[in-house]
């Protein structure tokens, strides 16, 4: 069976969300991104389209790809959203089979089987007939990504503020405006609350 | 309406079945991700009728609770002979079957139109759930003298094994393993009196349902055959009997025909 190959990316979209395992794996990932590959040409084909999104694993080094591949799971589909002929032909659309990838430069891609078959007759893209289709890929990656740790807590006992607390007095409502009585001159008096 | 039952572990019934858990934090509750392709392969020739079916999606998972859950679901491979056509997947839900504990997927289908087939649709489901604690677990053995998988490393040795709980089917009044319901790992590797012994365990199996475990391999050579060597061949899981362990292999050089 014929592999199609698309080099540059699919457009994506993704969000990362950390999670808590299955340990060392840190972060589920949402993937979303078009469909490789065509509908289209001849009359029957059978063939596997692959692609790769924009997704990347973070901080990815080429020395960890195996490990990557081996604990990283992905969970894959592929969803039609456009179906179209020009007219009532014989048709078979199909996305047949999905296989998830981490290629060399730690991207996520697929490889989906399409199968089509049409009889127009001969009539396919002579100008007048034609038969098209288009999918999407949703995908989850659980995945181990480097995450800068978090600071260290305080050693009790040490830290400079516990050892030499400052403390604040409680301050409660407003601060009352001192008055100020003065005589004709300017001259400050006793003063009252 | 016609009912069609489909096992996601089955790959003639499901293709690129997969699925994945993540940790929320409590060990009891997780969220489980299926995605695959399932293959109803429906058939009608009549472009005056709607024919409407239900398509079960057996998960392979058995849970305590489904807390919550959506699911998507869409056309994957579809046919029509030239007439006019309806194409639907009308609607998803995500259930627990009442007997066996097991998650499992429903979709209402319609279709209509001379030669017209719904091969395939798509789903992918995301799911909050308590897991059953049900297993089971056991060891294979492979005698070093057959098999030396000294220099070879963990990923590669779990790689070339692979073990199911299968659904014990009766065919005329005889018992075999048929579509697997749950797929087991290994978790570990040791090497005891010139054996390599595998550890593995199959979680998630749904409860009072006749299973069998098989093992298969790749990469052995062809005389060489995985063979359960404890009984029971047939378990049966239950509220009360949720974990079976000792289901123990090795590995047998056969005599080719």
């Amino acid at each position: 069976m014929d592999i199609i190959k698309t080099d540059t990316p699919m457009t994506t979209e993704f969000i990362r969300i950390p999670v808590s395992g299955p340990k060392p794996l840190n972060t589920l990932a949402y993937i979303r991104c078009r469909g490789g590959g065509v509908f289209g040409g001849p009359l029957e084909y059978h063939y596997r389209a692959s692609f790769v999104s924009t997704f990347q694993i973070a901080k990815f080094d080429q020395a960890d790809l195996n490990w990557h591949r081996a604990n990283s799971r992905i969970s894959a589909a592929p969803f039609f959203f456009q179906f179209d002929t020009s007219s009532d032909f014989s048709f078979v659309m199909a996305v047949e089979d999905i296989k998830p990838f981490i290629d060399d430069f730690g991207r996520i891609g697929f490889e989906v089987q399409i199968s089509q078959r049409g009889d127009f007759g001969g009539r396919l893209f002579s100008g007048t007939d034609w038969i098209m289709g288009a999918y999407e890929v949703s995908a989850y990656a659980l995945l181990y990504e480097p995450r800068p740790d978090p600071p260290l807590p305080p050693i009790p006992g040490q830290s400079e503020r516990k050892l030499h607390p400052e403390i604040i007095p409680p301050h409660f409502g407003k601060p009352k405006k001192k008055l100020i009585i003065t005589d004709t001159f300017g001259l400050a008096g006793s003063s009252s609350d | 309406m016609a009912t069609i039952i489909l096992q996601a572990a089955d790959s003639s019934q499901v293709s690129g079945a997969s699925s994945l858990e993540v940790s929320l934090g409590s060990p009891a509750e997780q969220l489980i991700i299926f995605s695959g392709i399932a293959a109803p392969e429906i058939n009608v020739d009549d472009a005056d009728e709607f024919v409407d079916n239900e398509v079960i999606v057996k998960l392979g998972v058995s849970v305590s609770a489904l807390e919550s859950g959506v699911s998507e679901v869409a056309l994957a491979s579809i046919e029509n002979d030239e007439s006019r056509f309806v194409f639907a997947t009308n609607m998803s839900t995500l259930e627990i079957d009442a007997e066996t504990a097991e998650l499992q997927l429903r979709v209402h289908t319609t279709i209509c139109g001379e030669g017209t087939k719904l091969h395939r649709f798509s789903y992918q489901i995301v799911a909050k759930v308590s897991k059953v604690a049900s297993q089971i677990s056991g060891v294979i053995r492979i005698p070093q003298m057959m098999v030396d998988l000294v220099n070879k490393t963990e990923e590669e040795v779990f790689a070339m094994f692979r073990v199911t709980a299968n659904r014990i089917q009766n065919d005329g009044g005889f018992e075999r393993a048929g579509a697997p319901v749950a797929i087991g790992k290994i978790v570990g590797r040791t090497f005891v009196d010139g054996n390599t012994v595998l550890e593995y365990i199959i979680d998630g199996c749904p409860f009072n349902t006749p299973l069998r475990v098989l093992v298969t391999t790749t990469g052995l050579a062809e005389d060489l055959e995985p063979r359960q060597v404890r009984p029971p061949l047939k378990i049966v899981l239950t509220k009360f009997v949720p974990t079976v362990g000792g289901i123990d292999f090795e590995i047998f050089r056969v005599a080719l025909p």
